[in-house]
């Protein structure tokens, strides 16, 4: 369960402070998606980076289950993300050097997982995302799509039971979004996981089990 | 040992920057070590010049030092006798030859000039020759210095024995004159010095000057000169003991000039020295820390994934470690196809007052070595700090969000 309490952060940009989230509010029960939408700059980008440790939180507090992010360690934030938590950014931040399945593995690589490892679970990863003739394929030599998929194959490597997404489908056409919600609603289910999806598709609708909109920095439900 | 791996593959998957870096790296240990080469060989060859043509030290009279106008300077037959005893029970000495000095007019057909001579037992070992033949131990010719010839228009030719007459002055019989076959000339690479220089061997100066057994000084040539000091203080004990007139003089004492533009020198190499050392320094610090700062956005994204800070820092480490190694490893490979490359075409340097050039060379000395990789091995060290405060500074987001 994510159980996220008074959650605020705050930017300081030359002499003012913007509240990018205020007094955020939220508990996701396991097996469960949720639908982060809003405007741009609404605060839905850093609401994802702090509840996924990659940023602080200035108040609040956000636990996974029994693991507190805000009252942990950097290394066992890392740890937390490495094992636990997958995440999805919104400009795929892919390794410019190196190529789709080095990219992709990466996780493992980290985790220290075998050759033998890392080489099954990418093989079944990159086929069930239609990308497997693009292992060596380097991240300049992909479509925006491909990227896309590449970074979602990253954020599954190693089993995280929550996966954390920011615009997911943003680069994906109709048909291959609804693949990828499909693909990601029965892994978390599978997983009895919780998933945070920051988008502005539609066709993410039929895949969440709740929806919330995040106006000025504010996280209200949808009804 | 995955850290190991990553960082191996994050220089592979950055190939041309690797290969930047690590030619970067060899060329400035290179440079040093080409640098330190000719301050160390300039320094050395002229301190060999010197120990060379003067010995390592000179045994003379006391008087000769002084040069007292009313008192003897030679040393006679009996004094050098036991000299020689002394020398001889000494281990040290490779090689002493006794000299006698003299001086006075040259001259042929067409020019006279001053001459100052030097008659060596063996002037083949301090001397050789620009044209013709040395002259050896038991030879009676005279060998002259190159700007002498050509003060008296003195051209060497195979054509016959080439006779120059000499008129000097002995301390025994007064005004002495006679003629010798010149058998060579000599360029000392100092145009002062050839200038009346005169070299024969030391029986030709004493049957020129009507003299028995005697010697201006005593040439010593040591094994070694790093205990020069000392075994001049077992010489004068040595002469203290069996009341001997003699004192010594070592190469450094001999030529004060040395200190001077050795003096000289260390300031220049010093100055020259340090801009290199800071523009090898800039030119590392700058392109490596670059090199790891357009990189931020990577860490960002791996701390991201789940490794932490402290291990990305290592990974770093490992990173340049590598670098360093392959950079160090090139730097031996590049000096030494350099090294090759100036002795296949024998480039040469000429040292300030010097009209002799002496090959360029590197200074592979392990104490030197061990210092240029030192300073490497510190500035790209000091390098990576940059990058490394840049991770410990920023969270993950504004390392991801780093341009």
């Amino acid at each position: 369960m994510l159980s996220i309490c008074n959650l605020n952060k705050l930017y300081h940009v030359q002499e003012q402070i913007i509240k990018a989230n205020a007094d955020i509010s939220l508990t996701v029960m396991p097996g469960e998606i949720v639908w982060i939408k809003g405007n741009s700059g609404a605060g839905k980008s850093t609401f994802l980076n702090v509840v996924s440790g990659i940023d602080f939180a200035d108040s609040g507090s956000v636990k996974w289950d029994t693991d507190e992010i805000t009252e942990m360690t950097g290394k066992q934030c890392a740890d937390f993300r490495l094992k636990k938590c997958g995440l999805v950014f919104q400009f795929f931040e892919l390794m410019k050097t190196q190529n789709a399945f080095d990219n992709a593995a990466l996780p493992m690589k980290i985790k220290g997982s075998t050759k033998k490892e890392i080489s099954q679970k990418m093989c079944a990863l990159f086929e069930d995302f239609e990308v497997g003739q693009l292992m060596k394929k380097k991240p300049a030599e992909l479509s925006g799509g491909e990227k896309q998929r590449i970074a979602i194959i990253r954020a599954l490597a190693n089993d995280p039971v929550y996966l954390l997404a920011d615009e997911i489908t943003a680069s994906l056409d109709r048909t291959l979004s609804e693949k990828v919600y499909d693909y990601l609603r029965n892994y978390i289910k599978k997983q009895n996981g919780i998933g945070l999806f920051v988008s502005h598709d539609p066709a993410i609708t039929e895949y969440a089990d709740a929806c919330y909109i995040m106006n000025d920095g504010r996280l209200e439900k949808c009804i | 040992m995955y850290l190991i791996k990553m960082a191996w593959n994050n220089l592979r998957y950055n190939t041309k920057r690797s290969i930047a870096l690590i030619l970067l790296i060899a060329v400035a240990a290179g440079a040093i070590l080409l640098y330190q080469g000719y301050v160390e060989y300039s320094r050395a060859g002229m301190a060999a010049g010197y120990i060379n043509s003067n010995g390592s030290m000179q045994i003379a009279l006391n008087s000769y030092w002084n040069k007292a106008a009313d008192s003897e300077t030679v040393i006679d037959a009996a004094d050098l006798q036991k000299l020689y005893r002394i020398l001889d029970n000494q281990k040290i000495i490779s090689f002493y030859d006794s000299v006698l000095e003299y001086n006075g007019i040259i001259g042929n057909e067409n020019n006279s000039a001053i001459f100052w001579a030097k008659g060596y037992d063996h002037p083949e070992k301090h001397f050789g020759v620009s044209q013709g033949t040395p002259i050896f131990s038991s030879d009676d010719g005279i060998v002259i210095g190159s700007v002498l010839a050509q003060k008296l228009h003195f051209v060497m030719n195979d054509e016959g024995i080439q006779l120059l007459s000499l008129m000097s002055n002995s301390p025994e019989t007064g005004l002495c004159l006679g003629s010798f076959h010149v058998s060579g000339i000599v360029d000392t690479g100092v145009p002062q010095n050839d200038e009346g220089l005169l070299i024969s061997t030391r029986q030709t100066a004493l049957s020129l000057l009507n003299m028995e057994d005697a010697a201006s000084y005593v040439q010593v040539y040591l094994h070694s000169n790093e205990t020069l000091h000392e075994v001049k203080k077992e010489f004068e004990a040595a002469f203290k003991k069996n009341k001997l007139p003699f004192s010594i003089k070592t190469w450094e004492e001999l030529n004060p000039t040395f200190k001077q533009v050795n003096d000289l020198n260390e300031t220049q190499f010093f100055i020259i020295s340090l801009i290199l050392g800071l523009l090898i320094f800039i030119s590392l610090m700058q392109t490596l820390s670059t090199a790891f700062l357009e990189r931020l956005d990577e860490f960002g994204t791996i701390e991201a994934i789940g490794m932490p800070k402290r291990t990305i820092i290592v990974m770093l480490l490992c990173e340049t470690v590598f670098l360093i190694l392959f950079g160090l490893a090139a730097a031996g490979i590049v000096s030494c196809c350099a090294d090759k490359f100036v002795n296949i075409f024998n480039i040469k340097m000429t040292p300030p007052g010097y009209s002799i050039s002496y090959p360029l060379q590197f200074y592979f000395v392990p104490v030197k070595v061990f210092h240029s990789i030192l300073f490497v091995i510190a500035s790209c060290f000091f390098a990576v700090l940059i990058p490394i405060c840049a991770i410990c500074r920023n969270t993950v987001v504004r390392l991801i969000n780093h341009i």
